[in-house]
C-alpha cells in the first residue's frame, strides 16, 4: 500500500471516536487539522492552524479551561476583567495569556500548586512564589496593561508560571 | 483495518485540495510532514519538522515573511543588520528572533506596510534596569539597538498575532539593546 494520500475534508468528522480508532479530518469551515481523541465526538483538538499557526483564542468572559485547550494562546478582551481557571496540573498542558484590554477589574488565572515569578519591564522587584503554594495571578485592575502576558506550564503535579508586565506591580502571584 | 496505517512519501503531494479532500504527504525531499488544507497546489502546511523539532532559519539578509513562517525560530546573523518585515495580520501567527551575530547596524522587525502602528510589547532586561515599553497598539519596529555595547548575542524577541494586532515579548541583557517604538 502506497499509504494514505489525503485527509477527509468536511464541515464535521466521518464518525466518533472509540477505543480503536480516533477521526481525524480538515474542517472545511476553517481549514483547520482536527481530531477527536476519545469520547462522543465533541471535544475536538486543533492538530494544526490552516496558517501553520499555533492555535489561539481571545476571552470576553470567564472560562474554565480543558486539556483540549493545552497550547493555545488566550488574549484577555472585557476591560472589567473575569476569571480563568485552569485545569488540574496534568503532563505537557500549556496556555499562554495576552492582555488585549488593560483592566479596570482584574483578570485573574486559577490554579492549583502554583509557583511564579513575575518580570517588570522597569526593572523593579516584582510579585513571586516561590513554592507550590500559589493559587492564582493577577493582572491587576488600573496598572496591567497591554501587552502583559503569563506562560503557564505543568509538570504533571504542578504549575508554574512566567509573567511579563510594564509596572512592577501589573501582575501578582497570590 | 482500525485506521490508518502509512501515509505517503514523495517529493510532491498526490493531487491537491478538493471540498472533500485534503493532500498529506511526508516530503521524501526533506522528510516534512505536510497538508495542503485548501484550495490549489502551493499552499502547503508543514505539520511536523522530520527531527520534531520547531522549524527554523538563520538569516543573514533582508527577509519578508508570509504565514508559511509562522512558529520559525530566526537566527540574526549578519553584524551589519538589516530588515524583516511581518506578513499581512492573521490569527495565531507567531515567530521568535534570536540575535546570532551581535550588530553594528540594526536588525529590525517591522510591521508589513509601515507605518501601520499595530505593534505593542514589552522589553525585558537582564541587568534590571528600566527598559523600553509599548503599552498601547502604536508601534510599528522592534530594533535590536546596534550602538556601541546594546544588543548582543542571545538576546531576542517572541511575536504573536491575534488577528488584528501583533505582541512582543523582548528579552536583552542591557536595557537599551532592544526598542519597541512607533
Amino acid at each position: 500500500m502506497a499509504g494514505v494520500r489525503s485527509f477527509y475534508r468536511g464541515v464535521t468528522p466521518l464518525g466518533a471516536s472509540h477505543t480503536a480508532a480516533v477521526p481525524i479530518y480538515v474542517d472545511s469551515d476553517n481549514s483547520r487539522l482536527k481530531m477527536i481523541p476519545a469520547g462522543s465526538g465533541t471535544a475536538e483538538t486543533v492538530i494544526q492552524e490552516a496558517s501553520g499557526a499555533a492555535s489561539q483564542s481571545i476571552l470576553t468572559a470567564a472560562a474554565t479551561l480543558v486539556a483540549q485547550d493545552s497550547g493555545k494562546t488566550f488574549y484577555l478582551a472585557l476591560a472589567g476583567g473575569f476569571t480563568v481557571a485552569l485545569p488540574a496540573p496534568a503532563v505537557g498542558l500549556r496556555y499562554r495569556f495576552f492582555v488585549q484590554i488593560a483592566p479596570t477589574t482584574a483578570y485573574i488565572i486559577t490554579a492549583t500548586n502554583l509557583a511564579g515569578l513575575v518580570f517588570s519591564s522597569t526593572g523593579g522587584d516584582a510579585s513571586s512564589i516561590t513554592a507550590f503554594t500559589g493559587v492564582d495571578i493577577r493582572f491587576v485592575a488600573n496598572t496591567a496593561l497591554i501587552g502583559d502576558s503569563a506562560d503557564f506550564w505543568s509538570d504533571g503535579t504542578n504549575w508554574y508560571c512566567w509573567a511579563f508586565c510594564d509596572a512592577d506591580a501589573g501582575i501578582t502571584v497570590n | 483495518m482500525a485506521g490508518v496505517r502509512s501515509i505517503y512519501r514523495g517529493a510532491t503531494a498526490k493531487g491537491y485540495a478538493t471540498p472533500a479532500g485534503v493532500p498529506v504527504y511526508v516530503d521524501s525531499d526533506d522528510n516534512r510532514l505536510k497538508m495542503i488544507p485548501a484550495g490549489s497546489w502551493t499552499a502547503e502546511t508543514i505539520i511536523q519538522e522530520a527531527s520534531g523539532a520547531a522549524t527554523q532559519e538563520v538569516l543573514t539578509a533582508a527577509r519578508v515573511l508570509t504565514a508559511v513562517d509562522s512558529g520559525k525560530v530566526f537566527f540574526l546573523a549578519l553584524a551589519g543588520g538589516f530588515a524583516v518585515t511581518l506578513p499581512a495580520i492573521a490569527v495565531g501567527l507567531n515567530f521568535k528572533f534570536l540575535v546570532q551575530i551581535a550588530p553594528t547596524g540594526d536588525y529590525t522587525i517591522v510591521t508589513p506596510g509601515a507605518p501601520a502602528q499595530i505593534m505593542c510589547g514589552l522589553v525585558h532586561a537582564s541587568n534590571g534596569a528600566d527598559s523600553d515599553s509599548e503599552t498601547a497598539f502604536t508601534a510599528t519596529t522592534v530594533t535590536f539597538v546596534a550602538a556601541a555595547g546594546a544588543s548582543t548575542i542571545g538576546d531576542g524577541c517572541d511575536i504573536w498575532c491575534d488577528g488584528t494586532s501583533w505582541y512582543v515579548r523582548a528579552y536583552c541583557n542591557i536595557s537599551t539593546g532592544i526598542t519597541i517604538t512607533g
